[in-house]
């Protein structure tokens, strides 16, 4: 009996590429022993031996050596084909796979980022994307560890070869530590000074690669500002750029005008989850969605501590799923319904549902037409007016965050926000996303301090410059929307800072304070019954 | 394989179709035997389909089923498909399908057909929806 890759239960098809390899194994078997054919295989053969001989390796851990050393007496392609196998294993199998092929599939991992296979940099990425975000289940823990210590191990090369692998592990890791220092469990501790450290090296030494994120770097670290390391990064980041001793970086709003690429977005979603997400937002029709949204809900959300995962979740819709005009003129579920939906699921948790938000409107905050993709901005005007007439309080709550943002985000740079938000609002009616802001800035239902607030920032943005916005007092401004019946606490997580030019030299006195408002509206059926 | 809106009731285990559970009802013990209805739909239609046996544990709502051999026939008035004892069920994936839940084949009255006695045809339906699995909207 041949050992098998995965764990299939009765009554479950064999995966094709499973088979594909195991029918090779079997007819190879007695070949895969020293002592080795001189003959040169032809290329069916050679992708035959390969499909064989990692078969191998993954399910004969006591002979993994002999194999390998078959493998680099065979290779003629850089290891291509064999990579290529790999990826295809990890994509569609690795959550499926047994305990032991996982260790093994590390293990040969290892070997060839050694050997700089050709794809070695995919293989790596594609491993970090079935971390599971807010797992803290052991096998999960598990590949954190096993991942993180291999990218140090290969520090050097990585850094010459593949920079990009650790832009996309620094990412990866900057978001799982923030799930994990949520939670004080001493099975984690190593695990987070690993994390930790692999972090702040990147940070500290070859800061240019958190250039290369983007802005989304710092609305990662923002979420780890509690963490001493971090702290005293992101007062550096505020206050004196220059320690990063980065030519030509000369402080954070560079940062924020930096789009991210929609390929980190993808970094913290499962490919399982992608396919079901991408197919929920291309196939299922819009009042015929529940079956589907229970059945992801069940699977991927199920546990209190995977809500986190929302947060990517509203990323990846935002960022890296653009439907084309078919779909979006179609009966298909838009994009808004389904963050709508999203949103009204992580009742349990505020700071889920604040980072969500903060997830949803991060593009707005620092939009630059000539950078930025008006299909990251749609989705959050559509959920805005769309709630408009049966969930007001949503557009309500939404609304209010987004002018929280604008005024509390980053009070030293405001001006940019200003100028990001009003222009985002700006393009979505020019380009006819929505067809005037009348919906909102005319809405009975929205309480008007909102309105007017809202008024002031459109007109400050039509006057291209922030010189005549006058910033609402947060104070005043909590106190004027205490007629909105719901109560309103504001615990915020966030950087604001009260500087003081004085002959040229900054003094600075740097407030932390978490700026992530928490809000207890009642909102159990969002638009899509 | 044949689409769930064209199978016809027949004492015939020649069934080969693919369809997404929607719904499964609560499992009961007849003496030795597990039995479990489900809804279950293509892009066509949906219809009531039996689990049996250890296939009411393995399978559960948004599972894409493979069904080989399966039999769409009456027992005990009602119209059910399932495996039968030569059919074969396979599960190759989940959550990726379309369905529709109107019309369903087990809320269908069927009539031998006038031509040939041996074959059904639709005389009227009975209700557009499944009467056991209500509509989720």
């Amino acid at each position: 009996m041949v050992p098998k890759l995965t764990l299939t239960p009765p009554h479950e098809a064999e995966n094709q590429i499973e088979l594909s390899l195991r029918q090779s194994f079997e007819s190879l078997q007695p070949s895969l022993k020293p002592p080795f054919s001189l003959t040169i295989p032809n290329p069916d053969e050679y992708a035959h031996l390969n499909r064989a001989i990692l078969h191998a390796i993954l399910t004969e851990p006591q002979f993994a050596k002999i194999h390998v050393k078959h493998l680099h007496a065979l290779v003629t392609d850089g290891y291509a084909f064999f990579t290529n196998l790999l990826l295809k294993i990890v994509h569609h199998l690795y959550p499926k796979l047994t305990g032991s092929v996982k260790n093994q599939l590390l293990w040969i991992t290892d070997e060839v980022v050694r050997v700089s296979a050709i794809g070695y940099d995919a293989l790596l990425v594609f491993l970090m994307r079935q971390i599971v975000g807010g797992d803290f289940s052991d096998g999960n823990l598990w590949l954190c560890t096993k991942l993180l210590t291999l990218l140090l191990d290969k520090w050097d090369c990585l850094l010459e070869e593949a920079p990009h692998v650790l832009c996309s592990a620094l990412y990866v890791f900057l978001r799982v530590l923030a799930d994990h220092c949520r939670l004080n469990v001493e099975k984690l501790e190593s695990l987070k000074r690993l994390e930790v450290h692999f972090c702040v090296k990147i940070v500290r030494e070859e800061f240019h690669l958190c250039l290369k994120i983007g802005r989304d770097f710092i609305r990662l670290l923002q979420d780890l500002v509690h963490v001493p390391e971090f702290k005293s990064i992101w007062k550096d980041l505020m206050l004196n750029p220059s320690r990063f001793n980065t030519l030509g970086f000369e402080g954070v709003s560079q940062i924020y005008c930096t789009r991210t690429s929609s390929r980190y977005a993808l970094l913290r979603i499962t490919p399982e989850m992608e396919t079901q997400l991408r197919f929920l937002l291309t196939h299922v029709k819009l009042g015929h969605q529940k079956r589907h949204f229970m059945w992801f809900a069940r699977k991927f959300l199920s546990e209190i501590d995977k809500e986190t995962v929302i947060v990517d979740i509203v990323r990846f819709i935002c960022c890296a799923h653009h439907p084309p005009n078919e779909i979006i003129q179609s009966d298909v579920v838009p994009r808004w319904a389904v963050i709508g939906w999203l949103l009204t699921s992580c009742r349990r948790k505020n700071y889920v549902e604040a980072n969500v938000k903060l997830a949803l409107f991060y593009d707005w905050l620092f939009f630059d037409e000539r950078v930025d993709n008006i299909m990251n901005i749609e989705p959050a005007i559509l959920l805005m007016v769309h709630s408009v007439p049966k969930y007001v309080d949503m557009t309500n709550t939404l609304l209010e965050f987004l002018l929280l943002l604008v005024d509390n985000y980053d009070m030293e740079r405001k001006d940019i926000i200003v100028k990001g938000v009003s222009s985002a609002f700006r393009l979505l009616v020019s380009k006819g996303v929505i067809h005037s802001l009348d919906v909102l800035t005319s809405c009975p239902a929205l309480s008007p301090p909102l309105k007017e607030r809202l008024s002031r920032l459109l007109s400050c943005g039509k006057l291209g410059s922030s010189k005549g916005f006058m910033p609402a007092l947060s104070g005043e401004y909590i106190a004027s929307s205490a007629h909105i019946s719901r109560p309103l606490s504001y615990k915020f997580n966030c950087i604001t800072r009260s500087a003081r030019e004085t002959n040229g030299v900054i003094s600075a006195k740097v407030m932390y304070q978490t700026i992530l408002p928490s809000y207890n509206t009642n909102f159990p059926n969002h638009g899509l019954s | 394989m044949v689409a769930l809106k064209d199978i016809v009731p027949a004492a015939q285990n020649n069934i080969d179709t693919k369809f997404i559970v929607l719904e499964k009802g609560r499992t009961t013990l007849e003496g030795q035997n597990k039995m479990c209805l489900a809804l279950v739909a293509d892009e066509t239609a949906a219809v009531h389909f039996q689990l049996w046996q250890d296939e009411c544990d393995y399978f559960e709502s948004g599972d894409i089923i493979y069904l080989t051999n399966g039999i769409f026939s009456y027992q005990r008035g009602n119209l059910i498909l399932r495996a039968g004892k030569r059919g074969k069920l396979e599960k190759i994936g989940e959550f990726t399908m379309s369905y529709v839940e109107t019309p369903n084949m087990s809320e269908i009255r069927w009539i031998p057909d006038p031509n040939n006695s041996k074959m059904y045809i639709q005389e009227h339906v009975i209700s557009p929806h499944s009467r056991i699995f209500a509509p989720i909207l």
